[in-house]
């Protein structure tokens, strides 16, 4: 049918075979074409000669005024947050730490401090405390929880990081509205009742040294001591074994281990432990676990319970590699236990046992030798009682 | 003498171009394969700074633009030219000539790119020398296909040659304005446009390589082979006139559209937006051309691959050619550009449009010119949908992360602070796309072997004999030729004066680009000057020299648009000012960039340590965990070259920045001095950085110096305004 009609209307001519039809231009086609044009001409009348001031700069300055003013308001509804009485010279120092701010902590904290990729530093909320010396401490030493806050000690000068500190220690529970709260909440009268800090006028404006290896190592644990506790002792909310007191070719061995994926973490929390981990470099390792070593053995939380008299028969195997008073035995690699907490003897022991730990030989070889001791034991009672055990040695 | 007489067609030039295509095609494909996938897994250049996203992302599009598509079209014109005008190519010298340069072009294009050689501009990455080649290779072609025209025993030009017309010299045009660059050595040249100036010629530049290298060439070649591989009439001549002139008239115009919201001054962005609206019915007069042309011819489609591929393609031309419009209406374009919808946009029409049309293309010309029946007609089909599958893996994962990265990057939180702070983390949210989209790109390149494998099995044992053809007698002028009545008509008299038309399709192209391009330069309002902002000094210049050779433009723009949301997260200092056009006055060429794979860098200068970036640049990962920015660890490596700095500055002065005379003799005890300010800032900083186990630390010679200099240049001019005396700080306040 169609192709009847059409052939009326072939063109008289053709080039290589090609015909081509006489058909009229569709209608829709030509309306769509005079709408865009209308279109164009009512656009360009608009923008250009009724209201040439409509540019894309006033675009942009409508929507920051109408942002600013939503800010206000926020601050407004956030009761303009808490106003303290501060000596003068914590605001003279806050004066000229603002300057520092704004070039250096404002990309991520943002312009008034409310946060933007990084917490917010006006709010009620703390996760580092909320004392000058530790606001002090966190600036110099950087932050152990997250490495995009960096030690700013070689970058900045001991008296820029008082006046920073004394700035940011000005902000404090002023709840600029901003990124949302984050660590832990205290109450303002806390907030306000902070010590006054303490300033060290003799702080020099050179820039501050390299550190030492000690320092280093030192600085290193701060990052361990987030779980593992100041003193090496150990955490059972954090499932972070005790540290201290343990055998250094032993630590040094499963510090490597874990960096380099050999040994598999098998607490949940201990895969936050991989990232800092990546941070730590090799050659840092030795001077850090010569760090732990000087840390005081402390009193360890143990939290199981077991039959010691039902543990003594078993541990006799386990004897061999790690001493009869589970004292460890660095030449066998077996590591010392009485340092350890009954909870993480069980888990590791489970962890063997259910091949989480040991199973890949070329990886974490010890571990192989480990794996079908744990699997001697019947159940979890039998493991209990031997950490049962292993406490008495301690003793 | 005006008798018929026997001839043959040139048929061994389409051989030849036709087998260039396929080559280029597979390896232009495989390049694009391998970017794909180190979008998400940029450990696969394996360091080797050959092999960075930045160096193999220009190769990808030029090998497929003027590789691919490019033999393509000349392997189509070739064959189709010949048989419209009905009389041999004009020279086979010429031909064989134009076919040896241009694959020579596209071999030294193939060095030069990943060795790091490029001018910085999108699609135009090619160093001088490539480009006066490239020019003289394309009027050999014109002079080609001009003769052949001219000489035609054909009274009246068929409306493929018209496309084909309208494609050189248009394609010349622009390819000659926009590559102004003045040498400072042998491969390395600047842009002879600054800033926004360089932004608009460039993209009305890119804009029409899309629409007179991927568009119009394309349109003409469907004209020819849709109609045969059918053998149905064309649908509408009259359609054929109006859309023809119309597209290329208006298609000129519509270049800004790739610069709204920049610092291009707002008129221009309008005419872009208009014009681009107005491209919509003049494109689809070329869909509608090539659809109705296959009424009454539907079953057909169903038996030919050829067809299947066409049709396909001529969709694609139509979705693209909506979507493209939309995209340019300035509230569309806010949440898309930069994100991953513009390259899910160029793939409909590179995978959709030019992809398949060359398929089709292909599979028509090969079993001719060999005079054979194709190989396998199941293995076309599955090429089809392995090809059509393919598109969709690709184009709908980039749709999708495209339009959540946007809206990522706009969102604010009920506090007023960006919901998604870190950049990175909208990278990562999108990265399983990327798998996807690399998923969509193995199936196509799966189909484009399966064609090669079809097509080596088609020509194989055969050989191409030039085709015999009855020659009509050369044409004599008979007078007033009787038209039909009716306005239209009028215009058959133009298609039989080939000079004339060409003529004007240059006045049709002209128009609109000199509207634009002279009253950028003319008028100073369009550019206000800022005080504050100064010439980089020599170390910066050549930071900014490597920032181009690696190609850092290829995922990061320096273009913060007027938003909210663009100022509070990269004008980390003040979050209050936008990119104004006034800050690009020095930058040959310019660097804005189309797309944000990461952050925008144009303020950050000064917003990290120099540290940062030491261990940034080589190791990413260990400042940005997540990041999928190749390590560039040669910058450590490599030794800055001096002596380069003396020839950059005179060349520089040349394209107008203002370096006071003698400055290229003192230059690089300058950048010497400026070098050691850096280090002793990195030393103090206890910068060092493993990669692969190799330590990296500070060098005063060495590369990452000059780019660290550059980056901490970058957009810190501006706020200097406070450092200028009074009454110049006014001025200064836009």
């Amino acid at each position: 049918m169609e192709e009847e009609k059409d052939d009326k209307k072939v063109m008289g001519h053709e080039y290589d075979g090609i015909q081509e039809l006489d058909n009229d231009l569709p209608g829709w086609w030509i309306t769509l074409f005079w709408i865009t044009i209308i279109f164009g001409v009512i656009y360009l009348a608009y923008f250009h000669i009724i209201s040439p001031e409509s540019t894309q700069d006033a675009e942009f300055q409508a929507e920051m005024k109408k942002a600013a003013l939503e800010q206000e308001a926020r601050i407004a509804a956030a009761g303009g947050g808490l106003k303290i009485d501060f000596p003068q010279e914590v605001l003279d120092r806050a004066e000229k730490g603002k300057q520092t701010f704004a070039t250096f902590c404002v990309a991520c904290h943002g312009n008034l401090g409310q946060g933007t990729q990084c917490p917010n530093l006006t709010d009620n909320h703390f996760l580092h405390g909320f004392d000058y010396d530790k606001i002090a401490g966190i600036i110099t030493n950087g932050s152990p929880k997250n490495p995009a806050m960096m030690a700013w000690k070689t970058s900045l000068t001991a008296e820029q990081i008082q006046n920073v500190a004394a700035y940011v220690f000005t902000l404090r529970g002023k709840n600029i509205p901003g990124k949302p709260a984050e660590g832990t909440e205290y109450k303002s009268e806390e907030i306000a009742n902070a010590a006054a800090p303490k300033f060290d006028a003799t702080a020099s404006s050179a820039p501050a040294k390299p550190m030492t290896p000690e320092e280093k190592a030192k600085s290193s644990y701060a990052t361990c001591a987030a779980c593992h506790g100041a003193n090496g002792e150990g955490n059972p909310a954090t499932k972070a074994p005790a540290l201290a007191g343990q055998d250094a070719i032993y630590l040094a061995r499963q510090i490597k281990n874990l960096k380099h994926g050999k040994r598999v973490s098998t607490e949940p929390l201990a895969a936050g432990m991989l990232p800092m981990l990546a941070l730590l470099k090799d050659e840092d390792i030795d001077g850090l676990v010569k760090h732990i070593q000087t840390l005081p053995a402390p009193k360890i939380v143990h939290t199981e319970k077991g039959d010691a008299t039902k543990g003594q028969p078993l541990y006799a195997i386990c004897a061999t590699c790690h001493g009869f008073k589970g004292e460890g035995n660095p030449v066998l690699k077996g590591p010392k236990l009485t340092s350890l907490p009954d909870w993480y003897i069980v888990s590791q022991l489970k962890a063997f046992k259910e091949g989480k730990r040991g199973a890949d030989a070329a990886k974490e070889p010890e571990g192989a030798l480990m794996a079908p001791m744990a699997k001697m034991l019947m159940d979890e009672q039998a493991m209990k009682d031997v950490a049962e055990y292993i406490k008495g040695l301690g003793k | 003498m005006n008798t018929a007489e026997t001839a043959e067609y040139d048929d061994r030039i389409v051989r030849n171009f036709a087998w260039a295509t396929v080559i280029f095609g597979i390896i232009g494909m495989l390049a694009g394969l391998y970017i794909a996938v180190a979008m998400f897994a940029p450990a696969i250049s394996f360091g080797s700074e050959y092999l960075t996203f930045g160096r193999i992302r220009p190769l990808h599009t030029n090998a497929i633009i003027f590789a691919f598509v490019g033999n393509g079209i000349f392997a189509g014109v070739y064959y189709s030219l010949q048989r419209l005008c009905k009389i041999r190519m004009y020279s086979d010298k010429l031909s064989k000539i134009h076919f040896w340069a241009w694959q020579l072009i596209i071999l030294s294009a193939a060095v030069t790119l990943p060795m790091g050689f490029t001018s910085g501009k999108e699609y135009a990455e090619l160093e001088w020398p490539i480009d006066i080649a490239i020019t003289l290779t394309w009027i050999i072609f014109g002079i080609n296909m001009l003769g052949t025209i001219i000489k035609r025993r054909e009274k009246h030009m068929y409306v493929a040659i018209w496309f084909y017309i309208g494609t050189f010299v248009t394609v010349a045009l622009l390819h000659v304005v926009n590559s102004m660059a003045i040498p400072a050595d042998i491969l390395k040249s600047y842009s002879a446009y600054a800033g926004v100036q360089d932004a608009l010629v460039q993209w009305w530049y890119g804009h029409n390589a899309v629409a007179f290298f991927l568009t119009t060439p394309y349109l003409g070649l469907m004209y020819y082979f849709l109609p045969k591989a059918a053998n149905r009439p064309v649908f509408s001549y009259r359609l054929s006139i109006i859309h023809f002139w119309s597209l290329i008239f208006i298609y000129i115009w519509a270049g800004p559209h790739h610069l709204l919201y920049t610092s291009l001054p707002d008129w221009a962005q309008s005419l872009g937006v208009v014009f681009s609206l107005m491209l919509i019915a003049p494109s689809w007069g070329g869909m509608l051309n090539g659809l109705l042309t296959l009424r009454g011819a539907w079953d057909k489609v169903r038996e030919e691959p050829v067809l299947k591929f066409m049709v396909v393609a001529v969709t694609c031309y139509g979705m693209a050619t909506f979507e493209g419009p939309m995209m340019a209406l300035k509230s569309v374009n806010a949440l898309s550009h930069y994100t991953d919808w513009t390259v899910a946009h160029v793939h409909v029409g590179g995978l959709g449009w030019n992809g398949f049309m060359t398929f089709g293309l292909l599979y028509w010309i090969i079993p001719k010119i060999y005079n054979k029946e194709l190989h396998s007609k199941k293995l076309a089909n599955m090429h089809f949908w392995v090809g059509t599958i393919g598109i969709l893996f690709y184009v709908i994962p980039m749709y999708w992360a495209g339009i959540t990265q946007g809206l990522e990057w706009k969102q604010f939180t009920e506090n007023g602070t960006l919901a998604h702070p870190n950049f990175l983390e909208t990278v990562t949210h999108i990265k399983y796309m990327y798998h996807m989209r690399a998923f969509g790109g193995l199936l196509y390149f799966i189909g484009a072997v399966l064609m090669t494998w079809n097509l080596i099995k088609t020509a194989s044992g055969a050989k191409v004999e030039d085709e015999k053809f009855v020659m009509p007698p050369p044409l004599v002028d008979t007078g007033e030729e009787k038209l039909p009545a009716g306005m239209m008509y009028k215009h058959r008299w133009l298609e039989s004066r080939a000079l004339l038309f060409t003529g004007l399709s240059l006045v049709a192209v002209l128009i609109g680009g000199l509207f634009e391009i002279v009253p950028m330069y003319l008028v100073k309002s369009n550019v206000k000057t800022i005080e504050s902002v100064k010439p980089y000094t020599a170390l910066e210049q050549y930071g900014r020299d490597v920032y181009i050779r690696e190609g850092c433009y290829t995922c990061h723009s320096q273009m913060i648009r007027p938003f909210r949301s663009e100022v509070v997260r990269y004008d980390w200092k003040d979050q209050r000012d936008y990119s104004k056009a006034g800050e690009f006055v020095y930058d040959h060429p310019f660097q804005w960039g189309s797309k944000r794979i990461g952050p925008d860098l144009h303020r950050i200068g000064g917003k990290y340590p120099h540290s940062w970036h030491f261990s940034h640049m080589a190791d990413p990962e260990s400042t940005s965990k997540g990041s999928i920015m190749p390590g560039y660890t040669n910058l450590y490596e490599d030794e800055i070259k001096w002596s380069f700095a003396p020839k950059s500055i005179k060349a520089l002065r040349k394209v107008g920045v203002p370096y006071k005379i003698g400055y290229e003799d003192e230059c690089i005890d300058d950048m010497k001095k400026q070098a050691e300010i850096i280090f002793a800032e990195l030393q103090k900083q206890n910068s060092k950085v493993e990669v692969r186990g190799e330590l990296y630390e500070p060098d005063a010679s060495k590369e990452i110096i000059a780019v660290i200099a550059y980056l901490q240049r970058m957009g810190t001019d501006i706020k200097k305004v406070a450092e200028l005396p009074k009454d110049k700080v006014e001025e200064n306040k836009q």
